[in-house]
């Protein structure tokens, strides 16, 4: 009894196991399923920009970088668009200045949007903020594009966006994003591979069949499906996986753009905790994601299933990538039926087979972007393999007991209260503090509050928004009177 | 340099499976309707040829009855072989053979167990001569020549005397073909990669000979490669199709049978035999020489495929499509002059490449440009330098002549021996020995038997004693073990006669010196003999027989 149990279960993780490997190579290799789809040209040749754009940055205490970030995204090859630093002014004001002072030196080009005045900062607060703003001013703008303030987009990065939203009808074009530091440690190869992987292959394998949570940054929304969903949720982890399962779940297109020469380049995290606290916050969000339930509005039996797996799909990875030995070992010394037996090796291979993928795309990295791969990253590679999916699985785990106890609020670094009085911090709030705004953190600030709020848009200056409650935080998407709300 | 197709890349948006299915049917059948017409008639032709007459034709030899026996083995008792498994060939074929058999009971449809494994073979013939046509289209050939090419293997009388019997070969056939027709997609997938890496593990796995043709097939996907995705094509295929052949290695060594040790069958041990220790057929020069007996053999049916194949070989050696398949020829040709061990049915391995060769080198002379089209891009600058300078006219002339010279040369005899071939003949000998020896002999008798005639007395007649099939009775050390006396020998008369007799059987030949005949079948063909051993007699113990552990 106890055997059959035992062999039953066996016989469920290695065929689920099966699946999943064999899913994860189809999406890893999606991109290279032909010729055709790997052809440098297939995104054709673009023409003369027609849509006017605004790129919307939110910066928090990003005083080293901000500077170098807007002297290129002033510069970009396009003839009609705006940057929109979205800054909270009194607690952010060595940022603040260095912006103010990029408005000054390219007038009409950046305009200063100021955070509103709640005690949670989180990106999503911030882009709808600036979205109110466009609409106060009744800016023309057809599509906005995020930027995080590090990003140094590609110069022709917006006409070849521009030229995508007129080619595809997409509601969405998602353009690539890169690691780059693949050296100095033993996980950040693999971490960069993941990269290399999602935003060339599996996205577009997600916008293909339609479930497609999106990524954080070099992502562009056209105005019509914003307004129609009214903006970003504010309450969410993960903002652009949610975003992108409510264009799935409209049954908009979504365009994936990958070209290496065109990708925004980032770094992988400062250290391996952090590395691991923003993969669990991912993990949490796409947990809240999931729970939310959105994608049951999804048009296809197939989509809803795939959106299970795309949500899960960290998750089931993580653990089969640990799994695969253990499971061969137990079929070995547990006398296992033959045919089962052979069956859990097919886990251990596809395991294997993803290493040797690795390597072959570490040496395609290396090549496409001018980077030395030495022998011992490759080494790395190997023998990180393993241990990185057992972080993986432990960030999952941590992920899991986090939103099983339901703790969503995200630890706040010493700067973020500082200057806050119990009463504004609402401890039920989530307060992300992860990749997104990994930047330089300064020593707290005490200083006073910057008390003239004002926005710089070529010459007008306009009255600040108006103070917003924590609470009040899903009112503010009310300002889209044109369509409904979707959720 | 390459010339790269632009093409735009739109996410398209995704209809539900049915519609998808019946716009994809609709496309398909759109695409491939001359094809058809030209391929279904060809298989009706093929099908009808090789079953009509196949119940009684060709005679009942050793290895269906040994793979059949294995095969129900595998359905009915979950084993990969009734007696012990020595590793003698790769399991996939009668695995094959048995999944085909629980889907559709085949054990149970017939009257003998011979005639479902010939019903598998004529599955395996028809998915071939298919396949044929197929890889015929891929590699650039006419609608009419890859017809040629299928109809010249489904016609061939010496094809359709060794594909009619229940080989392995005839089952590692169309894994060949599908993997080279995968290797040559015209998409170029990774999907397709993978499928001809698992279809050549698969033959692999049907049986390990197919393993020379690996350079072959590696040659036909790296020449159909695109820069653009190749590295992936290539290491899935490499992969997959090395996993997959790994599970028989890896069986063996979950079982403790990988390497060789005392008081088991092993894996390695029984390649290590197979590669040196067997002694070779001799040099095809010598006329003395058991590969010239089994050589001349073949050509008894027919000389003009086998030989058109080779000639056809040299003339195709032209454009670089055809060259791996040039090259499958001559390893499978190697095979035999080479001066090892030949199977008997190692001509299966020749014939479908002579028939696609043949029909090659007829579109060669022809000069059809799409041969010359290794791949898409190079047309233009390989085409003038490689073609022939003959006009158009005297190109189509010669091969006017070259296929009506062919069809003049197999027309007479190729109808006469299929005509002999499909005629109706009496039952195999063996067939009624099985019978008389259910109607006569009691259940619990032992009796030493004809492979053949195994799995109809356990299956069909039950003879729960377990008949011992005859060279098991001196190889396999658990029949010897087991043996405390024999009932009734029954197999054809020559296995008494041959020189090495006495010691390839001395239990079977002592058995016979203390027994008398008792029925005699004869047809025609083999002549087969009862005989009752007598009741005093007592095989001797094992330690003095047992000659050999290692098979036949």
């Amino acid at each position: 009894m106890l055997d059959l149990l035992w062999i039953s279960l066996l016989w469920g993780a290695t065929l689920l196991m099966i699946v999943v490997g064999v899913t994860t190579l189809t999406f890893q290799l999606y991109k290279w399923r032909t010729p055709e789809a790997n052809d440098p040209d297939r995104y054709g040749e673009p023409d003369t920009p027609q849509l006017p754009g605004v790129i919307m940055l939110a910066a928090r205490f990003e005083d080293k970088v901000i500077g170098a970030t807007l002297d290129q995204m002033v510069r970009l090859d396009h003839p009609d668009y705006l940057v929109m630093v979205i800054i909270d002014h009194p607690d952010d004001p060595e940022t603040l200045a260095i912006v103010r002072a990029k408005v000054q030196r390219y007038p009409g080009r950046i305009m200063v949007v100021e955070y509103p005045d709640t005690a949670i900062h989180n990106k999503p607060i911030g882009l709808n903020a600036a979205l109110r703003v466009l609409q106060e001013l009744n800016h023309p703008w057809q599509w906005v594009g995020i930027a995080d303030a590090e990003d140094l987009f590609h110069r022709d990065l917006l006409r070849l966006v521009d030229y995508r939203f007129r080619q595809t009808g997409a509601a969405v074009v998602q353009a690539g994003v890169q690691l780059m530091d693949f050296e100095n440690s033993w996980w950040r190869a693999a971490n960069v591979l993941e990269y290399y992987k999602w935003f060339q292959s599996r996205l577009k394998f997600q916008a293909r069949i339609g479930v497609m949570p999106l990524g954080g940054n070099t992502v562009f929304f056209r105005r019509s499906f914003l307004e129609a969903i009214g903006g970003w949720d504010e309450t969410c982890l993960t903002e652009d996986c949610k975003i992108g399962i409510q264009a799935s779940a409209r049954g908009e297109k979504i365009d994936v753009v990958y070209i290496e020469a065109m990708v925004t380049r980032e770094e992988t995290p400062p250290t391996l905790r952090a590395f691991v606290r923003q993969r669990v916050r991912w993990m949490q969000g796409f947990i809240q994601v999931f729970s939310e339930r959105q994608w049951m509005q999804l048009p296809t039996a197939t989509q809803r299933v795939m959106a299970i797996y795309i949500l899960g799909f960290q998750f089931f990875q993580a653990f089969t990538g640990v799994v695969a030995p253990i499971l061969v070992a137990f079929a070995l010394t547990q006398k296992a039926p033959m045919v089962l037996a052979l069956l859990t090796t097919v886990p251990l291979g596809i395991s294997i087979l993803n290493i040797m993928i690795d390597i072959i795309m570490l040496r395609q990295f290396g090549r496409s972007f001018g980077s030395k791969v030495r022998l011992r990253d490759y080494a790395g590679l190997v023998w990180g393999a393993y241990p990185f999916q057992v972080v993986l699985a432990l960030a999952a785990v941590r992920a899991c007991a986090r939103h099983l106890s339901g703790r969503t609020n995200w630890v706040k670094t010493e700067h973020a209260g500082a200057h806050m009085t119990a009463a504004q911090m609402a401890p039920e709030q989530p307060v992300p503090v992860g990749a997104a705004y990994a930047g330089p953190i300064p020593a707290p600030l005490t200083s006073a509050a910057d008390e003239t709020v004002e926005i710089d848009l070529r010459t007008i200056t306009l009255d600040p928004p108006p103070h917003r409650a924590p609470d009040d935080a899903a009112r503010v998407l009310d300002l889209f009177t044109t369509s409904e709300r979707s959720r | 340099m390459t010339v790269r197709v632009a093409t735009t890349y739109l996410p398209q948006p995704l209809l539900p499976l049915p519609a998808r299915l019946r716009v994809t049917a609709r496309f398909w059948l759109e695409r491939h309707r001359r094809s058809l017409v030209l391929l279904l008639p060809t298989l009706v032709v093929a099908g009808a040829v090789h079953a009509v007459g196949m119940g009684s034709y060709p005679n009942w030899v050793d290895d269906p009855g040994t793979y059949l026996s294995q095969a129900w083995s595998l359905q009915y008792e979950g084993t990969l072989s009734p007696y012990s498994y020595f590793y003698d060939h790769a399991p996939a074929g009668w695995i094959q053979i048995a999944v085909w058999s629980m889907l559709t009971g085949g054990f149970d449809r017939y009257d003998s167990a011979i005639s479902f494994g010939n019903e598998c073979m004529l599955i395996a013939k028809v998915t071939s001569v298919g396949l044929l046509f197929v890889l015929g289209r891929r590699l650039g050939f006419g609608r009419p020549a890859a017809t040629g090419a299928s109809l010249l293997f489904a016609l061939c009388p010496l094809v359709l005397v060794y594909s009619r019997w229940t080989f392995l070969d005839n089952l590692v056939t169309p894994w060949l073909l599908l993997a080279f027709v995968l290797a040559l997609s015209p998409r170029r997938s990774v999907t397709a990669g993978i499928g001809a890496g698992l279809a050549f593990g698969m033959a692999a796995l049907t049986k390990e000979t197919a393993l020379v043709l690996l350079p072959a097939l590696a040659w036909s996907l790296w020449q159909n490669r695109d820069p653009r995705n190749w590295i992936y094509v290539s290491i899935m295929a490499a992969f997959v199709g090395s996993w997959l052949m790994a599970m028989y290695p890896v069986y063996a060594l979950l079982k403790g049978e990988l390497f060789p040790g005392e008081g088991h069958t092993s894996l390695l041990g029984t390649a290590g035999w197979q590669l040196s220790g067997r002694s070779g057929s001799g040099s095809i020069l010598d006329p003395a020489s058991q590969v010239r007996g089994m050589v001349d053999g073949w050509l008894t049916y027919d000389r003009a495929l086998l030989a058109a194949g080779l000639v056809a070989a040299v003339v195709c050696t032209g454009p670089r499509r055809l060259r791996p398949v040039v090259a499958v020829l001559v390893l499978q040709v190697f095979m035999v002059v080479r001066g090892g061990y030949v199977p008997f049915m190692h001509v299966i391995n020749l014939l479908p490449w002579c028939a696609l060769l043949t029909a090659g080198a007829v579109e060669v002379v022809r000069g059809n440009p799409e041969l010359w089209t290794g791949s898409r891009h190079r047309i233009a600058n390989r085409l003038g330098r490689r073609l022939p300078a003959a006009p158009v006219w005297l190109r189509d002339y010669v091969a006017a002549v070259v296929v009506l010279g062919l069809l003049a040369v197999v027309a007479v005899p190729w109808a006469t021996s299929l005509q002999q071939m499909t005629a109706a003949r009496p039952r195999p000998a063996l067939e009624e020995a099985t019978s008389w020896l259910a109607d006569n002999v009691p259940r619990t008798a032992v009796l030493v038997v004809h492979d053949s005639m195994w799995t109809d007395l356990v299956h069909k007649h039950r003879f729960d004693s377990r008949p011992i099939i005859v060279y098991k009775l001196d190889t396999d050390p658990a029949v010897r073990g087991s043996l405390t006396r024999l009932d009734y020998l029954a197999l054809p008369d020559w296995y008494y006669n041959i020189p090495d007799a006495q010691a390839k059987y001395p239990t079977l030949m002592a058995a016979r010196a203390h027994a008398k005949p008792v029925a005699r079948f004869d047809n025609g063909g083999d002549v087969v003999t009862v005989w009752k051993v007598d009741r005093s007699w007592r095989p001797a113990p094992a330690s003095t027989a047992a000659p050999s552990t290692l098979g036949p």
